[in-house]
């Protein structure tokens, strides 16, 4: 370059090129590459501590204020998509994709046919010498080399040196590895610009056509050119009551007519160019229930029969409000009294209502429809199980049950085992009960009186029958860089295998003039040197065979 | 590379193990034969675990690993050839026993639960698939570079195994349990065994890099020519075993995160979603590429190496066990109850 041209222009445009070279340079280097790898894992450790993605309240109530603001400024509970993170991670592929820059050509100079002859080298990684009694020549030697595995040879003009080469693509392995880092980045980039991943939740025998999508804290709605149709969900258990796989037949439709349909199960998705439907979930989509409460409130015990649908509320417009949380359509119990072994057993569908009242406060009952006797009730904390003795919903104890209660409370002193027994007795006369079946009666009430005493509770409910409806909860997505990024995987790996186990060999063969007098020394690219040495010595095993002898090596 | 371990690495491979290894593979295949013949409708739904055979062949073969661990170290004091044949043989004999243990649990499977499954779906199963494969790829390294000695210092890591597989009996963790929807699926079969795999020899390498301190430390000038200088392997072959272990779990486990991003893109929709097992297996993946990035280019090797094997073997523990143990997320499966 010529430092007097007045060309002020191509300085500036040098020094750039100069520094940007020089930058690659920086970034390819093994301190760095070795400070970006620790640094991505140290990083990355942070989120697997700190459960990301949970609401303020869980947040501000474990850490505290304080520590909440200064994590949050720091984007730590959505880590992985923060800022800072992404930063490292663009800064970790420029980094491989420098050192491709920089390393790649020499690299690939060395992968590519041997042109001319290279040398003896200065340092060699083993070497050996033999003394033959016949003379050798050339072809004999490329022939045992050929033995060996190595296909290239060059020889040089005039004397008697010849190159033998093998394993050169191993020298691919750099390019495979470290692009393939860089492909699989790029995929998960076109991924998450191109490409969405929501959700869709499809009642039984509906259809519909909206997916949500979630993006940070709100939902955007993104609209498919065709319907999908939740033609029927179901899921299969095994006998101890687990699911043991979740399926819905999906039917697409376009213009009413049937373009796709397939059942889908969680490891077998739907896929219809390029949108992928997996199983993901699903839920109660209004499910008919019918139920009977008891009033325990009023004098005897009235009943009623209710039907309503699962999520809706009854409210008798004097602030009792009853709500259907929940349907169960089974029940996974531990049987077993040892928690070593646990016995799982299903004890069948269940339903949860919410009771609320300004004078008893709220309760979540919850009443199952094979076992009615059982009481199950939750004021604030635990629900607390219980045995009523019968059915709420069975008249006779019930009203038994009512006028006993009521004859104990026209008692006016203590009550004293004679004065129950008698208060049971006029129960059973005003019911037209024979005495004969006191003893039958007897224990049932008296123990269902102890257990309301106990829990003291304004109604009773009984499950009686329900109809399902479900929905299934659908993922869908659209992944546009997902062919790239399996390539690219696939790319790594055989990178990976070039690298660690495909090693550039290369020997030099320098036979003397009368042709009994050979010498030879190779070198290996790779670190590991064990190979090398041992095919090194299989060479000299076999070519002594031809009639040599030990000889020792001259040095260089 | 010293001069004088070619001559036994020569003779290793040109007397082919590969008789050997086919011997054992035949031996496994028969026994395992046998155990399911003698199986077959013995079980009914529901067998407790003390009465399943598959229970009873871990147990003696638990018994084996200990005798073998304990003959490896005894190996150490007394040098002699029978005492190290022995110590391969318990090891391969115990290998044999994990292994017909395992493939008769995948038969037993089948009639204790409605749907069989291969065994190696919940943390009892693959803590033994662990031990079985730790030993079995230290015997392979212990055929192809004749470091015996490093079985005492690989052997103990099996051992903590075999003692947490205890533990996990007692906790009643051990009974054949039916799958989750999720977990029915082959790619996740294929992911948990090359995870294995790699496990296996990421612990190798671990105990060579102890072996290698050993020896290191022995070898300070002003210290009396102990044992550690008579029998385990000079620097410069402990160093390489410690490096081809390595290379092999880095391949194996490349291997596994991707057949496991694999297994989440059919069941989820996405190949990474950054959940703590991912995670943490994406941290054991840089910390290995780091090592072999600072030996093949910055040419580090010695301490500084086997320290970094271990402390990689501590990050890999923590991510097989760990993640279960503290951390939540996707891979549930194998959470303690
Ligand atoms: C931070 C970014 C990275 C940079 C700057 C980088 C750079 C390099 C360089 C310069 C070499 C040396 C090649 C040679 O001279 O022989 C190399 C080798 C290698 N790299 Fe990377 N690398 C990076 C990330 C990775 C990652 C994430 C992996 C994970 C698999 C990886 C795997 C390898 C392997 C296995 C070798 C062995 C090369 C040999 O056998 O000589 N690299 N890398």
């Amino acid at each position: 370059m010529d430092t007097n041209t007045p060309n002020v222009d191509r300085k500036p445009l040098q020094t750039v090129l100069k520094r940007s070279l020089k930058f690659i340079r920086f970034l390819a280097s093994m301190p760095v590459a070795v400070s970006l790898l620790s640094l991505v894992a140290l990083a990355s450790m942070i989120g697997t501590i700190l459960v990301q993605n949970q609401d303020q309240d869980f947040y501000i109530s474990t850490l505290g204020p304080t520590w909440y603001r200064l994590f949050d400024s720091l984007e730590l509970f959505d880590m992985y998509s923060s800022w800072w993170f992404l930063a490292i991670m663009t800064l970790l592929v420029f980094s491989v994709s420098a050192a491709l820059l920089r390393h790649g050509p020499r690299f690939w100079h060395l992968a590519r046919p041997l042109k001319a002859m290279r040398p003896w080298p200065v340092k060699s990684d083993a070497e050996f010498s033999l003394k033959f009694a016949q003379p050798l020549n050339n072809n004999q030697l490329q022939t045992l080399c050929r033995r060996h595995g190595f296909r290239e040879f060059m020889q040089q003009e005039g004397e008697s040196l010849l190159l033998a080469r093998k394993g050169r693509l191993g020298r691919l392995g750099f390019f495979f590895v470290h692009g393939g880092i860089v492909l699989i980045c790029v995929g998960g980039l076109i991924t998450s610009q191109l490409g969405f991943r929501g959700t869709m939740n499809i009642p039984e025998n509906d259809s519909d056509n909206i997916i949500y999508v979630q993006e940070g804290k709100e939902f955007r709605r993104l609209q498919l050119p065709f319907q999908v149709r939740n033609e029927e969900f179901n899921i299969d258990f095994y006998q101890n009551g687990m699911p043991s796989e979740y399926s819905s037949r999906l039917s697409l439709l376009q213009d009413g007519q049937v373009i796709a349909n397939k059942r889908i199960t969680v490891n077998d998705p739907l896929r219809y160019k390029g949108i992928s439907f997996y199983q993901s979930s699903f839920g109660d989509a209004g499910s008919t229930v019918n139920f009977t409460l008891r009033d325990l409130t009023r004098e005897d015990f009235p009943l009623q029969k209710v039907e309503s649908i699962v999520g809706k509320s009854l409210e008798d417009g004097v602030g009792l409000k009853l709500t259907i949380k929940e349907l169960r359509q089974h029940n996974v119990i531990n049987m077993s009294k040892e928690s070593e072994h646990p016995v799982l057993s299903d004890v069948g569908p269940s339903l949860d209502i919410l009771f609320q009242s300004p004078a008893s406060g709220s309760i979540t009952y919850r009443v199952y429809l094979s076992y009615p006797n059982m009481l199950a009730v939750a004021r604030a904390g635990e629900m607390i199980h219980g045995d009523l003795g019968f059915s709420p919903a069975d008249n006779r104890h019930m009203e038994l049950l009512a006028a006993f209660l009521n004859q104990l409370s026209t008692l006016e002193k203590e009550i004293t085992p004679d004065s129950r027994r008698a208060a049971f007795a006029e129960a059973l006369r005003s019911m037209n009960i024979p005495m004969e079946q006191a003893a039958e009666y007897g224990p049932r009430i008296v123990h269902a009186e102890q257990v309301l005493r106990k829990y003291r509770l304004p109604m009773l409910f009984s499950f009686d029958s329900f109809v399902p409806k479900m929905y299934t909860g659908l993922q869908v997505t659209r992944d546009p860089g997902s062919p790239l990024v399996w390539s690219a995987c696939a790319l790594l790996v055989l990178g990976l295998y070039l690298l660690i186990y495909l090693h550039e060999q290369r020997l030099w063969l320098r036979l003397s003039h009368d042709g009994r007098h050979i010498e030879v020394c190779a070198i290996q690219s790779h670190h590991d040197k064990h190979p090398l040495q041992y095919r090194l010595k299989r060479l000299q095993q076999d070519m002594a065979s031809l009639g040599g002898v030990e000889a020792k090596v001259n040095p260089r | 590379m010293s001069e004088n371990v070619l001559p036994r690495l020569q003779h290793s491979l040109i007397a082919s193990p590969w008789l050997h290894w086919l011997g054992m593979l035949t031996l496994t295949l028969g026994l395992s034969g046998l155990a399911i013949f003698a199986e077959a409708d013995r079980l009914t739904q529901g067998t407790p675990l003390i009465q399943l055979l598959s229970y009873k062949l871990t147990s003696y073969a638990n018994v084996l690993l200990a005798a073998a661990a304990l003959v490896y170290v005894a190996h150490l004091r007394f040098t002699a050839e029978p005492v190290g044949k022995w110590a391969t043989g318990l090891a391969t004999a115990a290998v044999v026993g994990l292994l017909v243990a395992l493939l008769t649990r995948w038969f037993e499977s089948h009639q204790v639960l409605e749907e069989g499954h291969v065994p190696i779906s919940n943390l009892y199963e693959v803590t033994i698939f662990f031990t079985a494969l730790t030993t079995l790829l230290y015997l392979i390294l212990e055929s192809l570079y004749h470091c015996r000695s490093a079985g005492a210092f690989v052997m103990p890591i099996v051992m903590a195994g075999v003692g947490f597989e205890l533990w996990l009996v007692s906790k009643g963790q051990a009974d054949p349990q039916n799958l989750v929807p999720a977990l029915k699926s082959y790619w996740m079969h294929a992911h948990v065994l090359a995870n294995f795999i790699g496990y296996g020899a990421f612990a190798v390498a671990a105990g060579s890099g102890i072996m290698y301190l050993v020896r290191r430390h022995a070898e300070k000038p002003g210290r009396r020519d102990g044992i550690a200088m008579h029998v385990l392997p000079g620097l410069v072959e402990t160093d390489a075993l410690m490096y081809r272990a390595i290379a092999i779990g880095f391949v194996t486990f490349t291997i596994a995160t991707i057949l496991g991003a694999a297994w989440a893109y059919n069941a989820w929709g996405g190949y990474w979603s950054w959940d703590p097992k991912e995670t943490w297996s994406l941290i054991v993946w840089l910390t290995y590429a780091a090592y072999l990035h600072l030996r093949f280019v910055k040419g580090w090797a010695g301490d500084r190496m086997a320290w970094w094997a271990i402390l990689g073997f501590a990050i890999t523990l923590f991510c097989f066990l760990g993640v279960n143990m503290f951390l939540s997320g996707l891979h549930s499966y194998g959470q303690l109850s």
